[in-house]
Formats: structure tokens, sequence, C-alpha cells
């Protein structure tokens, strides 16, 4: 049998391998525990660093539809990456070579598992409430479709976090150094004792993992994805060297003879498609912008024209509204002309009227009554009546000249 | 547009115009006359106008039985009963102005006249409390009263506006003397006018009501009465009475005679059954001449004619009667001919203008004036007299004064009293008598004294006194004061300001001054005012009290040097070193 350093089934103590005999694996299980399982270099009595076989890849391969880990299975395996694999690379791996899967039901699972063994670490889901961290991530964000954005945006914060903690003890094992004070447990960044460098490469592995998990899962948009593992890829890069687009030459070469070289020539397809139909696209919109463009002016001109006629009419429309409260009042003024006009006749007509009436029952009338009275007197006023009628004649004189004026 | 109107609200008579957009004005007449100034009361229903005067017995002013003749002159004052009913003088004016404006209202069927804003003619001698109450009286008739005018502005605004060109008018008599001489049925007004940078400046103004037209029927009626008791004999047993209703019949005819004699030098009167008598003595028969007319009248004429001369003589305008340009004469009483023939000599003919619309002449300024929307402003600056006889303008000439939407600020002042000794501040407000003649040495018209309670015990020149001065809508300048220590509220009021029309437009105030050296009052006893704007003026302060002062402990170190003038005042009250007596002339040189 081979010496392992950790049992599939959840044995204790160190085994190691032994010998490479041909390797026949029965279940996923056995493929996991022995991908995860690491050997010890018998030349130099040092842990050889875990890889993904083609053995491992062929088995991935034919892993049977119906093949799945029991939960107690899960936990095992989660606890060998745990020690094992700490980047997680190997579990991006993992992931990766789930594509070749004969069975899609296959590859979900497999891809699940991964997620799981991301869910189990502590600074990510510290409280273990989730068994799919991705998920729960997701669980506020059900409307937003930038499910990958969301999560690389998640993570990235969480990690940086992380980050902060592992500075923190870094500083605090410096000053304890400093003080030869014995290592306190307290203080230590036990969970893993990574370094920042560690962490990192961690965090490019997750967020790898996340973006494979969001197409499979078809939680974002493909171009999405691309873009975020282009941001992945990137990060932390200076700009771009133009130097630098020669060596692309050169690994593309080193290709030709790379076992996965199909998905190399399925990417540059991919992308040469993308570029021809984002020159279509660009082509067609710089068509439509131009006709939006020449509609636009045609518009524009239409539209101004529109405003000059506008601006005529308003000011015809001024125009004839002051021209009609001219005319009001005008009209109004007239109306005052010949109301006064009016009143001015009725006025003088009165006077004429006043004058007579006045002339009449104030001096005509009383005197004549009193004349004649005075005359009807058994001894005549005569004198009285005959002075009295000459200053009614007088009166009735001066009241004609006045009339006749 | 509609025109706000002019109301003349006189004693005898009242009326409402209107300038039309003719530039012609309407009055609002009853067969071409103004309406009588007389409300009757019978029962709830209120007769105003003609019909209530030909309830009236006599032409007097007054109250007589339901009827009131003349509610002007009740204006301001308490109530009286009228028919046995306690009525308020301003009731029965709003009675009248109500009857005034249905009138206008039912004659105005085209709406060309605004009857609800008015410019209101008043006398010149209205008071205060006059005043308000026409303002309230007419407000309960609904008209706002948009200025109060003096009724000979307003008049000779109304006869420049009558003139074909009046603009040309006011030109022509600029810087000259106008007198509107207005002789009507109650009173005799006169006011002295002048044409000022195209306002119309009142200079003067004098008023009789003793001569009225209707004390001269008055005069003729008793007149004929007496030659009537005196042909059949009687005395003052023996005489016969009135028949009803006949005093009011003579006195109608007593009116005409006064006019037809005009043309006539002889007016036969008889009236029948006029004494309750038997035969002839019932008969009232008499030939009144042209020289018994004369004689009646000469002692009210020769009074009224005396008034122009008082008025423009020495003691009061001071004004050369050939330098008057215009005399605008108005009123009945100025158709008579020895009136005429009065004037005629005191002004000569081209100067005398006998106006035909006397009866409307002031309703019809007070309308263009309304029209023309003119302001009054102060025609004479309003000054306090400082101690030791400074003037201080407190309101200067050509202040424009309120009118309906326009009313200036109270303004505040602070005065320290010269000499608190006897617990007095004396304020004496005063204006010059001829208006442009504001020099010190300018003779001046005191207007009334405000005195103030001060606390005695204060040194001089210490307490402060605040004097509030507000020209209200009513045109009366109202004075409060208050010393800050003895906190007694003094007010005053002051009421017959003389005004200008100011027609030109642009109003400009003339800066106030301070002016010394003014004489003051050259005979007899007179009240000193003792106050002062400057808290720093002890020269103000009386020569012994400032003395006293500086003898004070308490004013060691606030002793003031005294000034000639006050040494000299202080040396009176000393005993004589030689004599040791009280001061008197020629003390010890005998």
């Amino acid at each position: 049998m081979r010496e392992k350093l950790s049992s599939p089934q959840g044995k204790t103590g160190s085994t190691s391998k032994v010998s490479k005999p041909i390797k026949v694996f029965n279940s996923m299980n056995e493929i996991l525990v022995d991908i995860f399982t690491s050997e010890i270099d018998k030349k130099t009595e040092k842990v050889k660093p875990l890889k993904l076989a083609a053995s491992h890849e062929t088995a991935i391969k034919n892993i049977k539809l119906n093949d799945r880990l029991s939960e107690q299975e899960q936990k095992t395996i989660t606890k060998l990456v745990r020690e094992n694999d700490k980047e997680l690379k190997v579990v991006l791996q993992l992931a990766i070579s789930a594509e070749q899967c004969n069975h899609p039901k296959i590859k979900r699972v497999i891809i699940n598992l991964c997620v799981n063994i991301v869910s189990s670490l502590e600074f990510l889901n510290p409280l273990n409430a989730e068994s799919n961290i991705f998920q729960g991530m997701l669980s506020e964000y059900k409307d937003n479709k930038d499910a990958v954005g969301i999560l690389n945006a998640q993570l990235a914060k969480k990690f940086e976090y992380r980050a902060e903690g592992i500075k923190k003890a870094n500083q605090v094992n410096k000053a304890k150094k400093a003080l030869k004070v014995e290592k306190d447990d307290e203080f230590s960044d036990k969970p893993n004792g990574m370094t920042l460098t560690q962490l990192d490469s961690m965090k490019k592995n997750v967020q790898a993992l996340s973006c494979l998990w969001c197409l499979e899962f078809e939680k974002s948009q493909p171009d999405l994805i691309l873009e975020w593992f282009y941001k992945i890829l990137a990060e932390n890069k200076k700009g771009n060297d133009p130097k630098q687009h020669q060596s692309v030459p050169y690994f593309l070469a080193k290709q030709i003879s790379a076992a996965n070289r199909h998905s190399l020539v399925e990417s540059i397809a991919y992308f040469k498609e993308k570029e021809s139909l984002s020159k279509q696209q660009l082509w067609d919109e710089r068509q439509r912008a131009y006709k939006i463009s020449e509609k636009n002016d045609e518009l524009m001109s239409r539209f101004s024209s529109l405003e000059e006629s506008i601006e005529l009419k308003n000011s015809q429309i001024q125009m004839l509204t002051q021209e009609v409260e001219s005319l009001k009042k005008q009209f109004e003024t007239n109306v005052m002309h010949v109301k006064a006009e009016r009143v001015h006749l009725k006025d003088d007509t009165g006077k004429v009227k006043s004058k007579a009436i006045n002339l009449l029952e104030e001096d005509v009338l009383p005197t004549l009554k009193t004349s004649l009275k005075g005359l009807k007197k058994e001894e005549p006023k005569v004198s009285f009546a005959v002075d009295k009628i000459d200053l009614v004649i007088e009166d009735i004189e001066g009241a004609l000249q006045w009339f006749k004026k | 547009m509609v025109q706000k109107i002019g109301i003349d609200f006189g004693t005898t008579n009242s009326l409402i115009s209107v300038v039309t957009l003719k530039g012609k004005v309407k009055s609002f007449t009853v067969r071409d006359r103004p309406h009588p100034s007389v409300v009757h009361y019978e029962g709830a229903d209120v007769i105003c106008g003609t019909k209530a005067k030909n309830k009236l017995q006599q032409k007097t002013i007054g109250v007589q039985g339901s009827t009131v003749r003349g509610p002007k002159k009740f204006i301001g004052g308490s109530d009286f009963p009228v028919g046995g009913v306690l009525k308020n003088p301003k009731e029965v004016v709003t009675d009248l102005m109500n009857f005034l404006i249905d009138d206008a209202r039912d004659q105005d069927d085209d709406g060309i006249a605004d009857l609800k804003h008015a410019v209101v003619t008043i006398p010149v001698a209205m008071d205060g409390r006059g005043r308000q109450a026409l303002r309230e009286a007419l407000l309960d008739a609904g008209i706002y009263i948009e200025m109060f005018i003096h009724e000979p502005l307003a008049a000779l605004y109304g006869h420049f506006k009558s003139l074909p060109d009046s603009q040309n008018e006011l030109l022509k008599n600029e810087g000259r003397m106008i007198l509107v001489f207005d002789w009507g049925g109650g009173t005799l007004d006169l006011t002295l006018c002048q044409v000022r940078n195209g306002s119309i400046v009142q200079i003067m103004n004098r008023g009789n009501n003793k001569v009225g037209g209707d004390y001269l029927d008055e005069a003729i009626l008793n007149y004929i009465e007496e030659k009537h008791a005196k042909k059949y004999g009687w005395d003052v047993d023996t005489k016969k009475p009135r028949n009803p209703g006949m005093r009011a019949k003579l006195l109608e005819e007593c009116e005409k005679a006064k006019i037809d004699l005009s043309r006539r030098v002889k007016i036969d009167i008889w009236i029948d059954d006029y004494f309750n008598a038997e035969g002839d003595e019932a008969e009232i028969e008499h030939s009144l001449t042209r020289d018994e007319l004369d004689d009646i009248s000469k002692s009210i004429v020769d009074a009224g004619i005396g008034e122009i001369e008082f008025l423009l003589s020495q003691e009061q305008a001071h004004v050369d009667i050939q330098t008057i340009a215009l005399c605008l004469a108005t009123g009945g009483m100025v158709n008579m001919p020895i009136i005429r023939q009065h004037l005629r000599e005191l002004f000569g003919v081209a100067t005398l203008e006998v106006s035909e619309i006397g009866d409307r002449i002031i309703s019809e300024g007070a309308a263009w004036v309304a029209h023309d929307d003119l302001c009054l402003t102060l025609a004479k600056p309003f000054e306090l007299v400082e101690a030791r006889n400074s003037l201080l303008t407190v309101i200067p000439e050509g202040t424009k004064l309120p009118s309906r939407g326009y009313t200036p600020d109270p303004f505040n002042q602070s005065m320290y009293c010269a000499d608190p000794r006897d617990g007095k501040a004396v304020f004496t407000f005063k204006r010059p008598q001829m208006v442009g003649k504001t020099a010190s040495t300018d003779r001046r018209t005191t207007y009334e004294n405000l005195v103030v309670p001060v606390n005695k015990d204060f040194p001089p020149m210490k307490e402060r006194i605040d004097v509030e001065y507000q020209i209200d809508e009513n045109l009366i300048i109202k004075i409060n004061a208050r010393s800050l220590d003895e906190q007694i509220p003094e007010e005053l009021q002051i009421y017959d300001l003389e005004f200008a029309l100011q027609i030109s437009g642009n109003t400009s105030a003339k800066k106030p001054l301070r002016l010394v050296n003014y004489k003051g009052e050259q005979l007899g006893l007179a009240v000193r005012s003792n106050i002062t704007d400057n808290q720093n003026a002890w020269d103000l302060v009386p020569g012994e009290l400032l003395q006293e002062f500086n003898k004070k402990d308490e004013n060691v170190y606030f002793k003031k040097q005294l000034t000639e003038l006050q040494k000299n005042e202080n040396r009176y009250y000393q005993l004589c070193s030689r004599c040791n007596q009280k001061y008197k002339i020629g003390c010890c040189s005998n």
C-alpha cells in the first residue's frame, strides 16, 4: 500500500506516497483525496507541492454521473485542502479541470465542492452560516445582474480586512521579537499563519473560482466574467508596456505543444469573434450615429426655423396684443369721452331747464300771483303790481337773452 | 377712468363736483343751484336740501324745531336736541352727505364720478376736532377723504382752472399777491395768497362771522317791520304778532329785493296778511330804496370792507393794496352794488374779479385739485422759540403734508430746560407772519405755548424732555412732550397752519435752521421759552442760576464760565455793595 500523509477516510496520522504505480480511482472521493494528499520527496525529505496530475484530470473527466461525496467525505476533503493547499491553487485547478467532465452535472458538483471549501475559510465565513458563501453574498442583491462584480467586490473587501489583520499581527510579532518575548499564541496569526503574498495568491484563486461559479451557474453575463478575469490577471500589473506585446508570439509558440492548446485556440477564437463582432457593432453604431446626426441636423434646422417662426409669431402676438390694448384703451377713452360729452349735454339741458323753471317758479309765478292778489284788493295795489310786472318782464327779457346764447 | 370728486361742504350750501374727460366740470346741482345745507327730521325720515330748507321759518344758522341749518357749524361739538331727540352733529352731517351722494349717483347715470373718494374743502378756522369729526362723518357716508383743502385755496385754483389758459395765468401771476374774498350768507372769509414757484401759497387769513348776508336780510326785515310799526303807531305792547310762515316769506322778499336793487333804485314789497291784524295794518307794504338799503347795510358793509383794510394793514400782512394783483370776490353779498362799489374803489376795475360761478367755485376748485392730483405743502416754517429767543425750525416750509395714502412718520426731538426753577419747561411755537420772510428780524405769529412739567430740583440742562411731532391727515400738528424725570405727558394740537397748493409737481422742503437774535414780543408781559435742544448751551441759562450752580459743592468740577450777559444778569439780583439795597434805577447815586 501507498504510504499516505493523510488518509482519505479521515484517518489520523501521517502517511506518505512511496511509489508511483498506475493510479486507479474508483470514486470521486478517491480522486480528491489523492489530489489533496501531500507526498514527501524521498530525496529531499520535504513535502512535495500538490499537483493536479494528468491521471487526475482523466479521472475527473470520467467521474460517473451518480458519483457523489458523503458529508463526512466532504469534510475530510476540506480538511485536507486546508492543511495542504493553503493558497487554494489546486482547488482552482480542480475547478478548471471540471470543465473536462463528461457529465455537466458532475462539473457543477465539483465547482460547488470548491466553493464549499472556500466557504470553510473562517475570515470569509466567520460564523460558518453559509455552506455556499457566494450564494450568501448574493442573497442581498437578488435583482442585481452583475453578480460577479458584487462577489469580487465583497471578496476584495474581506481579503483586504484580512490583510490588515496579518499586517497588525506581523507588527506585534516584530515588537515581541524585539522585546524577546516568547511567542504568545493569543496574538499569533493562528488560522493559517499566512503571509501577505500567500493571502494575495489565495485571493486571486478565490476570485477566479467565483468567476467560474458565476459562469457555471449563469449568475452573470460571460462578458462581465471575462472582464473580471482580466482584472484579476492584470491586478498589480503596472500599465501596458508595448514591449511586452512581443512576448505574446513566444507565449503562443510555447502553447503549440501544450496539452490544453485547444482551450487557448478557443479563447483566441472567442476574442477574435468578439473583436469582429465589436468592429461590426462599432461600424453599425457609427452608421447609426451618422444617421442620427444627420437626422439631428435636420431636426435642428427644422427646430431653429420653427423657433424663428415662433419668435416672429410671438412678436406679432405682442404687437397685436399691444394694438388690442391701445384699441381697448382708445375705445374706453372714446366711451368716456362720449359719456363726458353726454354728461355735459345733459348738464347744459338741465341748466336751461332749471333756468326756465327757476324763472317761472321763483320770479314770474309768485310775482304775478302777488301782483294779481294786490290788484284784487278793494283798493288795488296798482303801482305795486305794475312795478312787479315790470320786474318780471325784465327778468323774462334777461332770461330770453340767456336762452338765445 | 372715473374721477375723484370735490366736495364743498358749506355752512349755507353744499355741492359735489367732478372734472370729466372733456376737461370740464360737472356739478351735481339741484335746479342749477347748490344744495342747501339743511337737514330735516320727520320721525324716521330724513329730508335734506331744498325740501328741508322749505320747512324753515328763519334764515339763521342752527336748529329750528326738527330742522338743522348749517350743520357744519356744529361739527366736532357735543350732541344737541333736534325735534326733541338728541343728535350728534356728525350724524346730521352724515345724513346730509348721504343725500348729496345719492343725488349725485342719481344724476351720474353714466358713472363718470368716483363718489367714494373726495377732496373736501374746509374753512380756515375749522379746528382739529371739527376736521376729525367731518372725516368720520364722511366715512360713515362711504366717502374716503383724499385730502382736506382750505376753501379759499380751492376757490382760487378753481378760478385759475376756469380760465382758458390756466397755466399761463398762473405764470403771469407769479410772485403776485391775490386776495380771495368770500362774502356769503354766513361769513366773510379773507385769504391773502401769493403765487410762488408755481404754487398757490396762503399767507394770511381773516374771518368775520357777524357780517354774513343772512344778517343783512334779517336787518332789512327788521327795518321794514319797524317802519310798519311806526306807520301804525305800534309800540312794544301794541305790536301785532305775525301770521305763521309770514316771516320766512318776508325774508325771502328781502333777499330778493336786496338782489333786485342792484338794477333798480326802488323795490316795492307787499305781503298780505302778514300780521294778525285788521285791514291795512295786517299787510306789509314798503318801497325799499337803494339808499335805504345802503343805510341798513352800512354797518355790515363797513365792517366787511374794514376787514380787508385790517388784513392788509401794517399790523397784519403789511401789504400795500396797490400790490394786490387780483381780488377774487365770491359769495352772494358781492352782487350788492354798494359792496361792488367799495371793492372797485379799493382795488380798481382791472383787479376786481367777481366770480360768475361764485356758488360753485369752491366745489369746482376741489374737483380740479382731485383731478390734477395735487398736494399740499406747509407754507411757512413751523418754528420753536429757544431760550434767549433764538428760533429753531422744527418743520421747514415746503414740507409735503399728508394726504390719503401718504402719512409721514412722527419725529422726535430731545430738549433741555435752561431754567427749571419753576418746574416748567415752556415751548413756544411760532410762524413767520409773511411767506418767504423768515429772517430773525421778521415778524412772527405765535401758534401756542406748551408747558411741560419738569423737576425743579434738577440742575439746568440736565433733565431731558422728549418731544414728538406728527402731522396727521387732518393737517393738524400734534405735539407730545414728556420730561424724563417728572413723566407728566403734555399734548398740544395746532391746526391753524397755512398751506401751499403745490401745482408744479416738485416739492422741496427748505433745510431746517436756527435763527439767533430774534427780538420776540416787544411789549407787555410775555411767556419766555426756557428750552433748547443743545445740552451744552450753558450760555442760555440765566446768570443768577448758573452762579448758584457753580457755587454748589457737588458741581465743583463742573463749573461753567459765565458770559458777560450772564454776569450782568447775576448782578441784578445782588444787593448794592454800597447801600446794601436791592436793585433800583439810580441806586445810591443821590
